[in-house]
């Protein structure tokens, strides 16, 4: 909008520089014209609204909205009414001593602050028509009518050119706003997201390690606080470390999870998942989601088994990892998931492109599913 | 005289006193009808029992030369017994070949009594009971095309059962009533039994992946 404005106060001065020479020598044949009066409050109305638009717009830095449009228009047409009787007829053309064409030419390149097309269409039109009754005194023969409408066309064209590219500015300008917003918007997101991931795991431990008896001295359990811990501090003092990008496959990433839980009457089965490579970001992610779902059965199933089974398909498509226990389970249509479930597991691993499927029946057990299917590269 | 009982009747080997001794007082439910302290024991007594709940691990000082392991699972069951195996023993290949020298089942002391109970229930009905982590190598052997003989449905019961579903489980996600799933995994368990019997340690160290000798000295000869 800004740069629009900057268009249409430019317009202004420009036509106001053009005017201000034949204004000098206007002002002192005043008294030799027929209409005195009226010639010189036409040019003081042309001036004035010049500046004033001009003015109006810098200090906003917005184009004039649609009231000082109509306002504009209005004052051009009624200078170009006015000019028949205050501007000879060989001087209408060619000369700024009748500088209505001129004035309504700079009026019809600032329009853009009327969106509505059809009052646009009506304000450009009326220019026009006010504009070929002012020139039409000077049609005497077939080349004064092409040079007229060749004036009239000036004004047909160029104002919509002008209005249309003010158009397009503004339009590309509110995409980049909207773009900007919605990366602010975005950025702000992923922080968040980022905050949750690094401190969900962890307050989980805590309240684990709170509930637990701290006599116990529970090893896994200490272990796995102070790498979550650790994780919390990197956050925290933003020094993430960059991820590593070795590969790994299933088999050991499970394999490794379940090692942690071993004071879960946890058993891993994961003889299919070998010949399943990582790339290193999906093997965090899933191994950060797997310890999420582990921390849920600690914290909440009382399960007397839980098995973690990890398959590639069998046509070698994708793989699958199901996380089983046959705890007190719950209902997972009245059941709200936490953060846990919802961030840590489900949108971080759809980012990986891994479905995950809950199903849950009271008394029986929880199965997790999480399921990747690779998609088949086109050569 | 013997009494007479409704129910299965068990019988339990296991070399610690302590063990013998608590075992059915843990276990009020199930009929035991005896315990021993060894297999040469048990086979002497001879009681009237179904199931004969056996630890792996029965030689020590008092009885160095006492059977053990696969070749006490043998003798047992060439004796006309059930045997559900029940011990500290985790590793899935040893395990594995207990149910090839003919233990129905296999049950973790580590699991809880009333896991414990319905497993030996299970065995004494004829229904094995295979870990998870060892269903988990059967999927192995029958991805791998070592294991051929299995329909369909029996791989999908196996699937699930490998996953550590419960047949109750498995019956709201197949559509299929319990016995029926029962029934599918009795057949399977007893395929994959005969597999396990008939076919050599050399040819399911290959299956596997494993390296030759791997298992030869765990597998019952």
């Amino acid at each position: 909008m800004r740069l629009v404005a900057f268009f249409v106060a430019g317009m202004r001065l420009a036509t106001l520089a053009q005017m201000a020479p034949s204004l000098l020598t206007a002002m002192p044949a005043l008294s030799r014209v027929d209409h005195p009066w009226l010639t010189g409050a036409s040019w003081i109305l042309a001036t004035g609204m010049l500046v004033a638009i001009t003015a109006i717009t810098l200090v906003t830095r917005r184009p004039p909205g649609v009231p000082y449009a109509v306002l504009d228009v209005a004052v051009a047409v009624a200078l170009l009414i006015v000019g028949l009787w205050t501007v000879p007829v060989e001087l209408r053309t060619g000369t700024w001593v009748g500088f209505q064409l001129g004035y309504a030419l700079c009026v019809s390149c600032g329009l853009s602050a009327v969106r509505s097309r059809w009052l646009w269409m009506f304000l450009l039109a009326s220019l026009a028509v006010a504009e070929a009754v002012y020139i039409a005194p000077t049609v005497d023969g077939w080349a004064d009518l092409t040079a007229a409408l060749s004036t009239c066309l000036t004004l047909l064209v160029l104002g919509p050119l002008a209005w249309f590219g003010c158009q397009t500015i503004v339009r590309i300008g509110t995409e980049a706003d909207d773009a900007r917003r919605y990366a602010a918007e975005a950025a702000k997101a992923e922080e968040e997201r980022r905050a949750r991931l690094a401190i969900h795991n962890g307050t989980a431990m805590m309240r684990l390690l709170v509930e637990t008896d701290s006599a116990d001295g529970n090893g896994a359990l200490r272990s796995q606080a102070e790498v979550e811990l650790n994780r919390m501090r990197a956050y925290l003092s933003g020094q993430t470390p960059p991820p590593v990008n070795e590969a790994t496959n299933l088999a050991a990433v499970v394999t490794a999870v379940g090692a942690e839980f071993d004071d879960l009457p946890i058993t891993v089965v994961a003889d299919l998942a070998q010949d399943v490579a990582l790339p290193r970001d999906l093997a965090d992610d899933l191994a950060a989601a797997l310890r999420s779902l582990l921390l849920n059965v600690r914290q909440h199933a009382r399960a007397g088994r839980v098995v973690l089974h990890a398959a590639e398909d069998e046509d070698g498509t994708g793989w699958e990892v199901t996380l089983h226990d046959d705890g007190i389970g719950f209902d997972t249509s009245a059941t709200a998931f936490g953060v846990g479930l919802r961030e840590v597991v489900v949108e971080q691993l759809a980012r990986s492109g891994v479905s995950v499927e809950i199903s849950s029946i009271r008394d029986l057990g929880t199965t997790v599913t999480l399921t990747r299917t690779t998609v088949a590269e086109v050569s | 005289m013997s009494e007479v009982t409704s129910g299965p009747r068990f019988t339990h080997v296991d070399d610690a006193t302590v063990m013998r001794a608590s075992l059915s007082l843990l276990l009020p439910d199930l009929t035991f009808v005896s315990s021993h302290g060894s297999v040469e024991e048990l086979l002497t007594a001879r009681p009237e029992a179904d199931v004969v709940i056996l630890d792996l691990h029965l030689a020590n000082t008092g009885q160095p030369d006492a059977s053990q392991g696969t070749t006490a699972i043998r003798r047992i069951v060439e004796s006309g017994y059930r045997v559900c195996v029940y011990s500290q023993e985790e590793r899935r290949f040893v395990l594995a070949a207990c149910l090839a020298a003919g233990a129905t089942g296999v049950v973790s002391k580590s699991a809880s009594l009333a896991e414990a109970a319905t497993a030996f229930r299970a065995v004494a009905a004829g229904e094995p009971v295979i870990p998870p982590g060892i269903t988990g190598l059967i999927e192995v052997l029958v991805r791998r095309r070592s294991i051929t003989v299995l329909t369909p449905r029996q791989r999908e019961v196996l699937a699930h059962r490998a996953r550590g579903l419960t047949y109750a489980e498995m019956s709201r996600s197949m559509y299929l009533s319990e016995s029926t799933l029962r029934g599918y995994w009795m057949e399977l368990a007893q395929l994959v039994s005969e597999y396990l019997r008939e076919t050599s340690p050399g040819d399911i160290e290959h299956a596997l992946g494993l390296r030759p000798g791997d298992l030869l000295d765990l597998w019952p000869g």
